[in-house]
């Protein structure tokens, strides 16, 4: 088949309209960009505040579950203050 | 404002893979590639509102992924596979969402596909050669636009599909097949 028939070596041919205006273009993006920027910020800062949540209650966290399996609070050392 | 025009594509990659959101290196790469972005999306997505909605797309999904170009083809074959897989997955998630809304969609599709084999309508297909591609699978139709409305050639195109350039060649030759038997078929 002679390119001249092959219906796809037509296809270079067919008119594309203008390219929009590069401003347009920008603004476009910026308005998708930006919410999906804001969302995925706010899933980091969550993920990290978590994470240090977690870290700093760990013994707390921990105090608390085997209150709930043993019924009592894991004694503390007493500090210097409450020695006769 | 400093004067970046002098930066090959993969020295601008890894500058805006340094910056911000609004980074120049990042407007720079995509005022340079806008156009092309923009043919390659006006062709696989058929419409002036649905290819401009892509190309933006386009341009999100490239600052999200700025640090992930590793300089095994060339910028321009990476950023092209980038807008393709992009407005594939736009085009499938209008048809699905098409699908929902419009119970009956799948119904007219068949109809629309009888009528391409009709020997009138056959006729007029090879005359809109676009129309033809419409019979195609979406990625089947996608390779065929960017080799022979694009002009890549088969190294580039394994690159954008993420195949081998003997398969490509293959299922060029197979969508040929398939075009010639819609358009003989009586």
């Amino acid at each position: 088949m002679s390119p001249e028939q092959d219906p796809l070596e037509q296809l270079a041919n067919v008119t594309v309209p203008p390219v929009p205006d590069a401003a347009t273009l920008r603004t476009g993006v910026r308005r998708k960009l930006n919410p999906r920027l804001l969302a995925l910020h706010v899933i980091e800062f969550a993920i990290g505040a978590t994470a240090w949540a977690v870290v700093h209650m760990a013994a707390a966290l921990a105090a608390a579950l085997r209150y709930t399996v043993t019924g009592r609070w894991p004694e503390r050392p007493k500090s210097d203050d409450s020695r006769p | 404002m400093d004067d970046l025009s002098a930066l090959t594509d993969t020295e601008l990659a890894a500058q805006a893979a340094r910056e911000g959101s609004d980074g120049i290196a990042f407007t720079t790469l995509m005022d340079r590639h806008r156009e092309r972005v923009w043919r390659i999306c006006w062709r696989l997505m058929g419409t002036q509102h649905d290819a401009e909605d892509a190309a933006q797309e386009v341009f999100v999904r490239l600052f999200f992924d700025r640090g992930k170009f590793a300089g095994r083809s060339a910028y321009t074959t990476w950023l092209h596979g980038v807008a393709v897989r992009t407005c594939l997955t736009l085009r499938r998630s209008r048809t699905r969402r098409r699908r929902r809304e419009e119970p009956d969609v799948d119904e007219r599709i068949a109809t629309a596909a009888d009528t391409t084999t009709h020997p009138s309508a056959a006729i007029d297909a090879s005359h809109d050669v676009t129309a033809l591609l419409d019979g195609l699978d979406e990625e089947d139709r996608a390779l065929v636009l960017m080799r022979f409305a694009e002009g890549h050639d088969y190294d580039q195109l394994a690159e954008i599909f993420d195949i081998s350039a003997g398969a490509c060649r293959m299922r060029i030759s197979r969508i040929r097949e398939k075009l010639a038997a819609t358009r003989k078929t009586p």
